[in-house]
């Protein structure tokens, strides 16, 4: 294991070159990405993606094959003890002893972290309207979720790490959940790192954007740059694309002999969009995630 | 860290593990209970070695159970990877945990002895030790074992089914003296080792118990817990079908090949004498043959044994059955023997018809062999055997010509200038005779009671014998002092004969020496 080094970048999470394989499956591919203080990160890819090998290597369940992982300035091929107590989890799946009550389990989780908050713990119950003394296997999906969430939130960790939390909710619970890691956010300035394959849970909550695809970190940057950078444009026969333009998607030719065209997605920067002078069709979220997770990776 | 642990599994399981503790206990409270009131029992400490042995692998296995099998069914695993806890942590603390209750279980057992064999035990600094390392030992072996196997998820049954009956056939059925190893010999004799540390089954069981431990650690720490994880999936249909079909092939194929043992006891046409209590039964090889041979041998042996058995003061109604079977063709001495499980009688096999046959032998052995026997086989268990050996070369010797005699002093003296004769050969059991050979070790023992009963007289020899060999051991012996001076045998043998044990073998061995055959003093004379 690397020996933990201050660096010098301001983020929180940062993360250079990370790879794991299981066997000949590669599910991660060298990623780097960073987090910065206070942001809320949205790790966005489709199932299969990579997202959540991704974050049991930064949670330190996996070790990386290779590439680091810096956290909070500290930089460790395998997350350390440590790191991990300056960190609020909430995984995939919420698999906590059935026979404990969220008493209960506020009182082993938060043995283990030096910086745990009773009352904050008993608040966010409250808060959540999480049953303190009802078992766990009587609570419902929704509930447990929160559970976790107020497991995690309770250490007051500078950092939040939250694997596709919000899988299995119904459209209110997952609007209450998005609100609840906004606020603390906002409120606190905590920095939180989610992954999700829904796009309205990105736009709603995220201030940057990762995008993942078969282990590759395929955008990242804001939603916003995200539309400004991604649009579809129509080729004429013979017509070369664009300097600086990359195609993200190639559709079938429309029409016939010299009138017909080639409806492409491409991502380019302002630079390059300013001097093609080509405007291009501005898509919805939806159809520039399809395209980002698409076809054609081909630069001219 | 570890406080939380530990109060994590306390709180899921402490209530279990105080039940299943209670639960070996009461169980053995209750044979302790029964087998005082109907006498069948060796001691209170025999009573503790059966518990250890039946009634504590079940509670540890569910003990184990608990801590390992449970959480990996429930998929915590997958919880506590999140937080901020080593795993090895968790399996360790998992492991203690196990290992106090275990220790606790186990350590009860032998208080709950201690308890019960007040005023009929002697209870030594050592032989508590033993008692208590063994016991200990012994359930932490049971305990890892149990621990590596709840790793093994779905197969753990399967894989201690096949263990556990492999185990129950080489005990049972076949020849591997299994209680010799590590770690059943600590059971083997649990409760009637007082003197001779089990050092090497000791260190041995120890082993096995890290052994088992780092098995443990590896199965739950490897590929980030994935095979712990993957073994705690419960059994497919098919993997149960296939398992369960295995399992009744295996059992119909145990059955048909281990036939039933035939019936020890079918002496057709024995040669049936009793006197004063006394019985015996000579059943002739052949049963056409005139049977007075077998009767004025029948005839012989009930007087002898009635004679030593009321000299010994035993109720001869008490005296086990002896039967004999003529056999031809056996080695050497021409008599063997036979226990009988659960039947308390004799069984012997002899050639009295056969050059070499000695009715001296015969009359000894049987003695002995009886006298372990009536005891529940305590004696043959204990330090006092060594006692037992020297009446028996007294009785068969009774009648010997002088050629015999002198050729049993010169073996008991070959035997002492090769492997020396002190207190703790004495008291090592089986330790000379292994050494020197059995019917050498005798050979000295036989002569040491020459030497006591000339030295004390045939009065205080039948008083030791009186009180050592027929289960009779003081009070004063029986309670815990700080030091090793009193011992059933030392404390009795002292009181009874005024010989300390170290005068004991120093005139043994004089006496040995002074009764060499002559050529061999003349060489030791010899500059």
């Amino acid at each position: 294991m690397i020996e933990p080094a201050v660096v010098e970048e301001k983020a929180v999470l940062e993360v250079k070159e990370l790879r794991r394989s299981f066997r000949s499956v590669t599910a991660v591919d060298g990623l780097s990405f960073s987090v910065n203080p206070g942001e809320i990160y949205g790790f966005l890819g489709v199932n299969g993606a990579g997202k959540t090998t991704t974050i049991r290597m930064l949670m330190g369940i996996i070790a990386p094959d290779s590439g680091t992982i810096s956290l909070h300035g500290e930089i460790s091929k395998r997350t350390t003890l440590k790191q991990k107590q300056k960190i609020g989890y909430v995984s995939q799946e919420q698999n906590f002893y059935p026979w404990m009550t969220a008493e209960m389990l506020g009182t082993f989780v938060g043995g283990l972290y030096p910086t745990w908050d009773s009352d904050e713990y008993e608040r966010l119950l409250k808060v959540l309207e999480v049953p303190k003394n009802r078992k766990v296997s009587g609570l419902s999906g929704g509930m447990r979720v929160k559970l976790a969430l107020a497991l995690a939130i309770a250490p007051r960790p500078p950092l939040l790490i939250l694997d596709e939390p919000t899988a299995g909710l119904d459209p209110v619970a997952r609007r209450e959940f998005l609100e609840i890691i906004t606020h603390q956010a906002r409120e606190y300035g905590r920095t939180t790192f989610f992954s999700t394959h829904l796009l309205d849970e990105v736009e709603r909550a995220a201030d940057r954007v990762g995008i993942i695809h078969r282990g590759r970190k395929r955008f990242e940057g804001k939603l916003s740059e995200l539309r400004e950078r991604v649009r579809r444009i129509e080729l004429l026969p013979g017509q070369p694309l664009p300097i600086g333009f990359e195609i993200w998607r190639e559709f079938d030719v429309e029409g016939i002999g010299e009138k017909s065209v080639r409806p492409v997605i491409v991502n380019a920067d302002a630079e390059a969009w300013a001097a093609s002078g080509v405007k291009g069709e501005r898509l919805s979220l939806d159809d520039i995630f399809i395209a980002c997770v698409g076809i054609s990776t081909t630069r001219i | 860290m570890n406080r939380v642990l530990i109060g994590k599994e306390m709180r899921q399981h402490g209530t279990w593990f105080v039940l299943l503790t209670l639960f070996s206990w009461g169980l053995t409270l209750i044979v302790m209970g029964a087998s005082a009131a109907t006498g069948t029992t060796a001691g209170a400490f025999a009573n503790a070695g059966t518990s250890l042995s039946y009634f504590i692998p079940l509670p540890l296995y569910v003990v184990c159970h608990l801590l390992v099998a449970v959480d990996f069914r429930q998929k915590a695993q997958l919880f506590l990877d999140g937080l901020p806890l080593p795993r090895w942590r968790a399996v360790a603390v998992k492991a203690v945990i196990a290992l106090v209750v275990a220790a606790a279980m186990a350590a009860g057992l032998v208080l709950m002895g201690i308890w019960r064999a007040d005023g009929s035990e002697v209870l030594t600094p050592t032989f508590l030790y033993i008692l208590f390392f063994s016991a200990i030992l012994w359930a932490w072996f049971l305990t890892g074992f149990f621990f590596m196997v709840s790793f093994l998820g779905r197969y753990r049954l399967i894989i201690m089914l096949t263990i556990g009956f492999t185990l129950m056939w080489l005990a049972v059925d076949s020849r591997v003296p299994l209680s010799d190893f590590p770690p059943f010999a600590l059971m083997h004799r649990f409760g009637f080792e007082r003197e001779v540390w089990p050092a090497s089954a000791l260190a041995w069981t120890g082993g096995m118990v890290a052994l088992f431990f780092a098995v443990s650690m590896i199965l739950g720490l490897v590929r980030e817990g994935s095979v712990a994880a993957m073994l705690g999936e419960s059994m497919s249909y098919r993997e149960k079908m296939m398992i369960g079909a295995c399992a009744v092939a295996a059992f119909i194929a145990v059955t048909l090949w281990d036939q039933p043992a035939a019936e020890p006891f079918s002496v057709p046409g024995a040669v049936e004498e009793e006197r004063g209590g006394i019985r015996v039964f000579f059943s002739p090889e052949d049963l056409d043959r005139p049977v007075d041979e077998d009767i004025a041998l029948a005839n012989y042996l009930v007087n002898r044994l009635l004679e030593k058995v009321t000299w010994l003061g035993i109720e001869p109604e008490e005296f086990p059955d002896i039967y004999v079977i003529e056999t031809s063709g056996l080695e050497e001495e021409k008599i063997e023997f036979e226990e009988v499980e659960g039947e308390p009688v004799t069984l012997m096999y002899a050639g009295y018809r056969e050059e070499g046959f000695s009715r001296g032998q015969l009359l000894a052995y049987t003695m002995s062999m009886s006298l372990d026997t009536y005891s529940l086989g305590r004696v043959g268990m204990e330090h006092r055997w060594w006692i037992v050996c020297g009446f028996e070369g007294l009785w068969e010797l009774e009648e010997a010509d002088e050629k015999t005699i002198a050729a049993r002093e010169k073996m008991a003296y070959d035997t002492i200038e090769e492997y020396g004769f002190s207190v703790e050969q004495l008291l090592g059991r089986a330790a000379f005779r292994d050494a020197a050979g059995w019917r050498e070790a005798d050979s000295v023992a036989w002569m040491g009671f020459r030497f006591l009963k000339e030295e004390i007289g045939e009065e205080k020899l039948q008083e030791l014998g009186q009180r050592t060999v027929v289960q009779k051991v003081d009070r004063v012996d029986s309670r815990v002092v700080i030091w090793d001076a009193m011992h059933p045998v030392r404390g009795t043998f002292e009181k009874v004969t005024g010989l300390t044990l170290e005068e004991f073998v120093e005139g043994t061995t004089a006496y040995i020496r002074k009764h060499a055959p002559e050529e061999i003093e003349g060489e030791e004379d010899a500059p």
